[in-house]
């Protein structure tokens, strides 16, 4: 709840933001038709995309395309109108607090260094060593800030969890619980599987829907993960391989939708052998409602495999 | 190994620590040559502002090299900034609107995204007012909100991630193990699983009571070490099955599926030998109490979670 509502806050302010540059822009189209105009124009469209498509900046392309155009288009302001857009140049040190690629800051830094050295040379070499002097300052906190968020997306890849309202593990949860539930159930001599789920009708919606009705349809001991491809899955625990089949039928017949279900068993399995990706492609294509996947190969085999390399090498 | 990056963490966060205290060394000294420079040209009117900024700025340095948590640091370093902005800059003007944005973006830079953005807002009038150009003062005016408000966008993003990031965490940072949140919801499955398949279930509630008193006499990182040390010793000594999450500053639950109370009591045994086999540097063996709580076919989980929780309250009481 609390995370939607920041959500909102800073999607207004970002609107706020294009919209103001688009006034901007507009009243110096009205002066007159410049190529400044033209580029807060540009800047104030694409901020307006940002804030009102949020997930697009999830997609790396796309952020590095923004940060990118962002330095270039402030950049060309300063150079080309710097009686009106000088103070922009403090803006560069701002971009380093998102080193996402790993690239892109050292770039940003570079782009921001030469336009402050091009913008300050008519102004004497005083103003220049200062100018210079002040904006690695700042550019130098900001890399500061960029290395402490770093951390903060280090540990949100490493999150248990997708959404934090719903308990619905993520992918790399899985992996990690895999091997901890396999080797109980080996020990324990019960059955254990994994049922990929994807519903066939394409969309974001019906997907939503599949989570909801599996959060009824799935006991509390039935974990419930989401891969990182979209694809739900259910971790299947039962005394036998029969009562398996027959949980599995009831389950999806709970669900009282057209899905599409892979069943990969896990017995004994190797987890290194397990391709989560390969696992849940084209699964709403498929044409049965239930595929049976054969099982992984066991664990002793790939040991005897690992051996038989040593004892090549 | 996870519990590893709570070190690398710390030490990571002094490094950039001292990173920061060298910047504002560095800026401390530009604005000391900045006063020695006026004295040298005899320009006496202008050498009380500088002057008083490398005071201010010296002290900041000193208080960031003791306390780098502390927000003073930046607030002295901000006044410092703004009384040379506000003083000088006007005075050495180059005819254009160079100055205006710095305030702004030094703010961000310096203090947590919601005071910045307050300062800012409040202040805005008084650096258009200063530093802007008499002349097309709306233009401006927009073209310095434009700015607050594009420049804000990076740091309002690494927030929203930031909380994001402690809601979906499943894992502490201090230690291997599972945090709170995750540990009620991996009860619940467990219990649930326990009923279905008609296995026992105990739990172990392990309580270290030398935290407190480690962080009070030897500093935070002596503490997170003990934890570590003591979560990876209870991993190596529990099965592949057994989970180990964090419920509370210093204590932990071990839930132990299929496992009766016979199986449990010799954990607990074996559990809180192993932790007095493990040496720390200044305080010797690490202390656990442990009890043991078994789960009822009767038991929902409220109820089980209920009572690890008064059996967690039991062992503080204990040692008090």
């Amino acid at each position: 709840m609390e995370i939607k509502f920041k959500v909102r806050i800073s999607q207004f302010v970002c609107l706020l933001g294009s919209v103001l540059l688009l006034l901007e822009a507009a009243r110096q189209i009205s002066l007159g038709l410049t190529v400044t105009a033209l580029l807060l124009a540009v800047g104030g469209t694409m901020l307006l995309v940002v804030s009102l498509a949020h997930e697009l900046f999830a997609l790396s392309w796309f952020r590095t395309l923004v940060m990118l155009s962002v330095a270039l288009i402030m950049s060309a302001l300063i150079l080309l109108a710097p009686e009106q857009h000088l103070m922009w140049l403090w803006g560069f040190p701002v971009l380093l607090l998102y080193p996402r690629p790993r690239w892109l800051a050292p770039a940003c830094a570079a782009i921001g260094l030469v336009t402050t050295w091009y913008a300050l040379r008519p102004l004497g070499s005083d103003w220049l060593s200062l100018g210079i002097g002040i904006t690695a300052t700042l550019m130098a906190l900001g890399a500061i800030g960029g290395r402490r968020q770093q951390h903060v997306w280090h540990q949100l890849e490493r999150r248990g969890r997708r959404d934090p309202n719903r308990a619905i593990w993520s992918q790399y949860q899985l992996m990690r619980d895999l091997p901890r539930e396999i080797a109980r159930a080996d020990r324990e001599g019960i059955h254990i599987e994994l049922i990929l789920l994807a519903p066939v009708m394409p969309g974001r919606l019906v997907r939503r829907r599949l989570m909801n009705t599996l959060d009824s349809a799935a006991m509390a001991h039935e974990t419930r993960y989401i891969l990182n491809g979209g694809c739900l899955a259910v971790l299947l625990v039962t005394r036998a391989e029969r009562m398996a089949s027959l949980r599995r039928r009831q389950l999806i017949e709970h669900l009282a939708m057209q899905v599409r279900a892979r069943i990969q068993p896990l017995n004994n399995g190797d987890i290194h052998a397990l391709d989560l990706t390969n696992l849940g492609l084209n699964l709403a294509q498929e044409s049965e409602l239930i595929t049976l996947l054969s099982p992984l190969s066991s664990r002793a085999d790939s040991q005897d495999i690992a051996s038989h390399r040593e004892v090549d090498d | 190994m996870p519990f590893l990056t709570a070190l690398t963490h710390t030490r990571d966060h002094r490094q950039l620590a001292n990173r920061k205290t060298l910047i504002m060394l560095l800026a401390t000294l530009v604005i000391a040559t900045y006063a020695l420079w006026r004295y040298l040209v005899g320009d006496f009117d202008h050498i009380l502002t500088p002057v008083l900024s490398t005071l201010l700025m010296g002290i900041a340095t000193g208080l960031n090299l003791l306390d780098d948590e502390n927000p003073l640091p930046s607030y002295l370093t901000l006044i410092a900034s703004y009384l040379m902005l506000a003083l000088e800059a006007p005075g050495a003007y180059p005819g254009l609107s160079l100055w205006l944005g710095l305030p702004c973006i030094l703010t961000l830079l310096l203090l947590p995204l919601a005071p910045a953005m307050l300062l800012n807002l409040v202040l805005a009038p008084l650096w258009l007012w200063l530093l802007g150009q008499q002349d097309d003062n709306f233009g401006e005016e927009l073209r310095y909100l434009c700015l607050l408000l594009v420049a804000s966008q990076p740091f309002v993003i690494n927030s929203l991630q930031a909380d994001f990031m402690t809601l979906t965490a499943s894992e502490e940072t201090e230690c291997n193990a599972f945090n709170a949140s995750t540990g009620r919801e991996r009860l619940t499955s467990e219990a649930a699983r326990a009923r279905a398949l008609d296995q026992p279930l105990s739990i172990l509630v392990i309580y270290l009571p030398q935290l407190e008193m480690l962080s009070e006499q030897f500093g935070e990182d002596r503490r997170i070490e003990c934890l570590s040390t003591a979560s990876e010793v209870m991993q190596d000594i529990s099965r592949l099955g057994d989970l180990l999450c964090r419920s509370d500053k210093a204590t932990l639950w071990l839930m132990l599926p299929n496992t009766g109370e016979a199986g449990a009591l010799i954990m607990r045994e074996r559990l809180t030998a192993a932790l007095a086999a493990t040496t720390q540097p200044e305080t010797g063996s690490i202390i656990a109490r442990a009890r043991l709580v078994i789960y009822k076919a009767s038991d929902t989980s409220q109820k089980l979670e209920q009572r690890l929780l008064a059996a967690q309250l039991a062992l503080m009481d204990l040692n008090e």
